[in-house]
């Protein structure tokens, strides 16, 4: 699961500033930034990727554009690493849309029934079996959003920031993807009956 | 349809899919940064052949038109300043002379570039901040400078410090001193007028009588330039910021590290069901993977009530139950059924068992006995890892602690005041002595020459003539730690200590000094003897 930036404390972000000021006026400060936030960012990329060599190759492009972007990152009460996450993200999907590979999902069992849990239905196998099938129908940015919200477990502000969005436009959307796959799943139980 | 390919509960490691590499990163940047200004450059070379060949295209037409209807943006050409380099003549200047030979306080030096205003710490921890365009020449410029902390110092360089003021001398007590000079090649040169040098003077003295003096060399004495102000910092540095989250950052490991042996303990190794019994009592149940992991995946999957249970049998089967729950009984390697409707709940144990065929229950059994070894391994391995980095968070921590006990108490006292001349400058305050009059005896002869009165305890260094013995105008410090020191030549030292000196009846002093058998080679050399 990826830590969430809002439990980073205002003195860390204040001192995360000094380094960025730093960093823009010297690159081989951002080191520091690099060293504590690579893994957060493998983890992100490597979640939404099949092949850990492309995966290695995305972070890389994250930060590089990062830190040749640095000198336009401008505090404005958002974390610095939900700027990378938002780089991340585009990285990724430019990384399939040439590509024109199936997009790929990580997910851990638990990540469903914590998902079955939300849309009220039973933890028992055969729901499983359809929710992962409801994960395979959803389209890109649905993908993203249930990938943030149940799977790294981000708080809505989080999924905003990143995803460019207000907060509470970031819950509309949650559940209304819950809905439609609440949707597919009694479609394909129904099917499944015939 | 199906858009995304769902990879179930592939535990993929961060670790393994790639490491950190800063310096690849780095090399990436400095690569990107190049193409990037070359792109700009000839993207600007581009522009600017296109503006000379529009220029060329234009001009004879422009040319032919009368003078005042030319264009109204031309500015008339202000005539170029000429930036000499100031050389100082020798005859205007009065000389610190050092007074030992090969033993001079050395310079240290930074090149700086004139057209920019630079910012630096030298050795001692001062910090410069000099203006763009405060010399007078361009180009890069060698800053010399030297500070004077220590009478050591200040008698090697030579600068000695009393204050002649309105014809009266007062001696002078000094909480550091700083020498500047700039250089382009041998040329020395001079601050342009109105371009000042910021100083913060790293000095241990905090009380605020102290002044600002500049040593006038054209009349070879210490003049009154001002109050300087006192600064006091707690340092730190910028590579401290590496571990202030050490404390979080290791807390998210021992939490990762709690989880990890958590699920761990709750790893269960498949079971091997048995054959169900044809006389005994089994039922259905659908089971959580999430909770049975050890029995997911097998067909047929049923539970028997243990023979020791028999009795159960007939209570069970004579009720209508709403609910069953299952539990693991790990020490019995069994499992607990508990069964209950709206008045009554009972458990019984039960074995998981199968009915049917054995073959592929072998193959089920098999794979997930791969999986939870594969799986409990490479969780060890990660606890092992994590259980490394929180011992190591442990020692940093602890390291970073101590480094805050050290830092707290280190606070650093500057001295800020602004300097619009080369040479030397001194934080000095008067001191207050009484005139004596002395007589100065090498042996049986007479001392004449230069003595130096070194007061180590106020800081301060200061010059008397003899000759024949006598000294001229000799003050007595009311110091605790003096030293009076003659020079010869081939640096031989004369020396002598406080209250090594007699007076006579008519309270003139007398020093007889003797010959320091220590070679003075440096300013250590001189500090060692000093102390």
């Amino acid at each position: 699961m990826i830590r969430s930036v809002y439990h980073i404390d205002t003195n860390r972000i204040a001192e995360e500033l000094t380094v960025i000021e730093a960093a823009k006026k010297d690159p081989a400060k951002f080191s520091l930034l690099y060293e504590r936030y690579f893994e957060s960012i493998m983890r992100f990329v490597r979640a939404r990727m099949e092949d850990k060599y492309d995966a290695e190759d995305i972070v890389h492009q994250v930060f590089l554009k990062s830190i040749l972007n640095l000198k336009k990152f401008q505090f404005q009460g958002v974390p610095f690493v939900s700027w990378l996450y938002r780089i991340a993200l585009s990285e990724v999907n430019e990384y399939y849309r040439k590509s024109k590979k199936q997009r790929a999902v990580h997910v851990q069992s638990e990540h469903v029934y914590s998902m079955l849990a939300e849309i009220d239905e039973e933890a028992v196998s055969d729901q499983f079996r359809h929710m992962v099938k409801a994960l395979e129908e959803l389209q890109e940015e649905e993908l993203q959003l249930i990938e943030m919200r149940f799977f790294e477990k981000m708080p809505f502000k989080e999924i905003a920031e990143v995803s460019d969005i207000t907060e509470n436009h970031a819950k509309v959307k949650v559940y209304r993807i819950l809905d439609k796959m609440k949707k597919i799943i009694s479609k394909r139980k129904k099917h499944e009956k015939k | 349809m199906k858009r995304n390919k769902i990879i179930l509960d592939d535990n993929f490691s961060v670790e393994e899919s790639g490491k950190k590499d800063f310096n690849r990163l780095l090399t990436a940047y400095n690569q990107k940064q190049a193409l990037i200004k070359l792109t700009k450059w000839i993207a600007g070379s581009i522009a600017f052949f296109a503006l000379v060949l529009l220029g060329i295209f234009f001009y004879p037409s422009s040319a032919s038109l009368p003078e005042s209807t030319k264009s109204s943006t031309e500015v008339a050409a202000e005539p170029v300043q000429e930036l000499k380099a100031l050389e100082i003549s020798k005859e205007q200047i009065h000389k610190v002379q050092p007074p030992f030979q090969d033993v001079d306080f050395a310079f240290e030096k930074k090149q700086i570039r004139a057209s920019r205003r630079e910012t630096f710490i030298t050795s001692k921890g001062t910090i410069m901040e000099i203006p763009a365009g405060a010399f007078a020449d361009t180009g890069y410029i060698e800053v010399h400078y030297r500070e004077f902390y220590d009478v050591s110092e200040v008698l090697a360089g030579g600068v000695t410090a009393d204050y002649d003021s309105s014809g009266q001398v007062y001696p002078f007590e000094s909480a550091g001193m700083i020498e500047v000079k700039g250089y382009i090649g041998k040329k020395e040169l001079l601050l342009k007028k109105g371009k000042k040098i910021k100083i913060k003077l790293r000095s241990r003295k905090r009380s605020k009588d102290y002044s600002v003096y500049c040593f006038d060399k054209g009349l070879g004495k210490w003049t009154y330039r001002g109050k300087d102000q006192v600064i006091v910092k707690s340092i730190v540095s910028e590579d401290d910021t590496t571990g202030i989250n050490i404390e979080s950052d290791g807390k998210m490991v021992s939490i990762q590290l709690l989880k990890k042996e958590k699920m761990l303990q709750s790893f269960t190794a498949p079971v091997r069901l048995k054959p169900a019994d044809k006389d005994a009592y089994n039922f259905i149940y659908r089971i959580n993977p999430d909770e049975f992991p050890e029995l997911y995946g097998y067909k047929d999957l049923r539970f028997e009530i243990a023979a020791s249970e028999k009795d159960m049998v007939r209570q069970i089967n004579n009720k209508q139950w709403d609910k069953i729950e299952l539990h693991r009984n790990l020490p019995e390697d069994n499992y607990i059924a508990v069964l209950s409707n709206s008045t009554t709940r009972k458990s019984v144990v039960v074995h998981p068992v199968y009915t049917g065929d054995p073959g592929p229950l072998e193959k089920v059994y098999n794979e997930k006995m791969n999986e939870y070894l594969t799986k409990k391994k490479t969780l060890e391995k990660q606890i092992e890892r994590l259980k490394i980095e929180e011992k190591d968070f442990e020692r940093k921590q602890k390291k970073q602690l101590k480094k805050a006990e050290q830092k707290s108490a280190e606070k650093v006292l500057y001295r800020m005041f602004e300097i619009d001349q080369t040479g030397i400058w001194n934080i000095s305050r008067i001191s207050d002595w009484s005139p004596q009059k002395a007589k100065a005896f090498i042996g049986t002869k007479h001392c004449s020459g230069t003595i130096f009165l070194v007061d180590v305890e106020k800081n301060g260094v200061y010059k008397f003539e003899a000759a024949d013995g006598e000294i001229m105008d000799f003050k007595i410090p009311v110091s605790k730690k003096f030293y009076l020191i003659h020079i010869e030549k081939g640096n031989k030292i004369y020396l002598i200590r406080q209250k090594e000196y007699s007076v006579e009846k008519n309270h003139t002093l007398i020093f007889q000094f003797f010959q320091v058998p220590e070679e003075i080679k440096s300013v250590s050399d001189l500090k060692r003897m000093l102390i």
